[in-house]
């Protein structure tokens, strides 16, 4: 390559001319390990002619997806969803155990105002107690927000926990969800796509036969 | 006590014991036809549809507790389309590819297998809602509609479930590339009336074993009410977000497959049944349809009783078959 050729000598500037360019993306693929192994290589030798420290340069565990400070935070986090996930679940407990505390009063309230004491009446007032009280205190907006709120913490749990397991596959060099979604949308489309098919030829057969028989 | 004792593999009580035929299969769906019964015939079939959540066999539960029997006997060519357990490869069914996808497809295979250009779609609980999105979308292949149990309101006043589910994300009930679990699903209809549904349904046993025949149905009833398909995700989560959260089929905002799900648009005769003692779909909610159809072609009708002994109690079923027979007539 020469400087009449209007290409520049620097390898980098090449690197990322190319990367820039039509070229398919899995050759691109292939020279941005070209690219990054460059970078490495260009601040090792920076760092041994810096008389630097040299300890990170064999590092393999970030080269793995386990030490970034982003996967921490991950880790963190998990342990974060749990806390609110005990936070709602005590309040959503406090909200049911006062459930019993008020069916007990209208359970004997109903209890004193009964003609007659059978166990068939006193079940039928353990019933009604029980569903007016849940009736009244699962409506309020008290149990409705705990609610909301263990829903909300069951599900960023789910996120974190299923964003650590994503990284735990990659390590692994398992199929990620992400490639196991793809096949599912993919065959859930293959499917609906056969059916419509289907579905329009025998439309059409149906058609020809009824015509054929009009018209012998 | 005796009664438990005597169970075994041969001795359950079976349902959905009626004969039928199947016509048609697309992935885990199956749509069948009844085998007709020796009386006069009518000329429009009714193709029944139900809800995801619960397995089809409710509407022929026992043949003294049987919605198709009674309407084979008034002479009804009889459909029903079986949703099927979806699983995981079916996480990304979405509520059009159930609308406009698969039941499109069994009212066109209803409609050829019964020379017929038109059908009488039957709708019970959420198959009301889609039989409803359907007729509005597709006016041209129904005859005459009728709805069971349906919601429509699903912010109507005593809406627990909708109150429940109103503020909750998306995905809270599934994980990624997996359905919603019909255990959760059983255990949220459970929660509704916790007392009722847990203590107080087994608390008399030798009631219950009195008679063979009271505790076959007890049986037949336990074994569909924990027969729970998982829900297919996206389907699952776009029913939360459309109907529970946004009811954007009673404000007309509903849109399907881009374009607008205007219930003003359905143009045949609709027969909206309601259930006076409904937990899960409050007669409010259901009556709420009365707002979207021209009075002409509407009618609605009580049903004594809750959400599922609506129509399948003895008592009611005959009511509804009898109410339901005049008005195909």
């Amino acid at each position: 390559m020469s400087s009449s050729d209007n290409k520049s000598d620097n390898i980098f500037e090449q690197l990322n001319s190319l990367l820039s360019s039509n070229m398919p993306d899995e050759y691109k693929a292939i020279l941005r390990n070209f690219q990054q192994q460059g970078d490495f290589y260009a601040k090792l030798i920076q760092h041994i002619d810096n008389k630097e420290s040299l300890e990170s340069f064999w590092d393999l565990t970030s080269k793995q997806g386990f030490s970034s400070e982003e996967n921490f935070a991950d880790l963190t986090l998990i342990f974060e969803c749990i806390q609110n996930l005990q936070s709602a679940l005590a309040k959503i407990t406090a909200l049911q155990l006062s459930i019993g505390t008020r069916a007990a009063c209208l359970f004997n309230e109903k209890q004193a105002l009964a003609d007659n004491s059978s166990i068939e009446k006193t079940c039928v007032h353990w019933l009604q107690a029980g569903e007016e009280a849940f009736a009244e205190i699962s409506q309020g907006d008290d149990y409705i927000n705990a609610q909301h709120q263990l829903f909300d913490a069951i599900k960023q749990l789910m996120q974190t926990q299923q964003k650590i397991s994503e990284q735990c596959l990659h390590y692994l060099g398992l199929p990620t969800q992400q490639s196991i979604t793809d096949l599912q949308k993919g065959l859930h489309e293959l499917r609906t796509e056969f059916a419509e098919y289907k579905e329009q030829t025998e439309a059409t057969i149906q058609q020809l036969t009824t015509r054929l028989e009009k018209h012998p | 006590m005796d009664q438990f004792g005597q169970l075994d593999e041969n001795s359950t009580p079976l349902l959905a014991c009626t004969p039928k035929e199947l016509i048609y299969s697309e992935n885990k769906l199956k749509l069948f036809c009844y085998k007709a019964l020796d009386v006069p015939q009518k000329a429009i079939p009714i193709l029944i549809t139900y809800a995801l959540v619960n397995r089809p066999d409710i509407v022929d539960l026992e043949p003294d507790r049987s919605l198709v029997l009674r309407l084979l006997k008034q002479g009804f060519t009889v459909y029903l389309i079986d949703w099927g357990y979806p699983d995981s490869s079916d996480c990304f069914t979405s509520l059009n590819d159930y609308i406009n996808g698969l039941l499109h497809r069994c009212i066109q295979q209803t409609k050829r297998h019964s020379s017929n250009p038109t059908i009488n779609l039957l709708g019970i609980c959420q198959g009301g809602v889609f039989s409803l999105c359907y007729a509005a979308l597709h006016p041209e292949n129904i005859n005459k509609l009728v709805t069971i149990v349906s919601p429509i309101d699903f912010h109507s006043t005593d809406n627990i479930l909708g109150l429940w589910v109103k503020n909750m994300t998306m995905h809270t009930l599934s994980k990624p590339g997996t359905n919603v679990p019909g255990e959760l699903i059983s255990v949220l209809f459970n929660n509704l009336k916790p007392f009722q549904l847990t203590h107080d349904k087994y608390r008399q046993p030798a009631k219950l074993t009195a008679k063979k025949e009271s505790f076959d149905t007890f049986l037949r009833m336990e074994k569909w009410l924990n027969d729970n398909p998982d829900l297919a995700a996206q389907a699952a989560n776009e029913f939360i977000q459309y109907f529970f959260q946004q009811n954007s089929l009673h404000n007309k905002t509903l849109r399907l497959a881009n374009r607008n799900v205007l219930l003003s648009n359905i143009t045949c005769p609709v027969l909206n049944f309601y259930a006076t003692k409904d937990h899960i779909v409050p007669p409010a909610s259901a009556k709420a349809l009365s707002e979207h159809i021209h009075h002409s072609l509407y009618q609605e009708a009580p049903l004594q009783g809750g959400h599922i002994g609506a129509f399948t109690s003895q008592k009611t079923q005959q009511q509804l078959i009898n109410k339901l027979t005049g008005w195909l007539s």
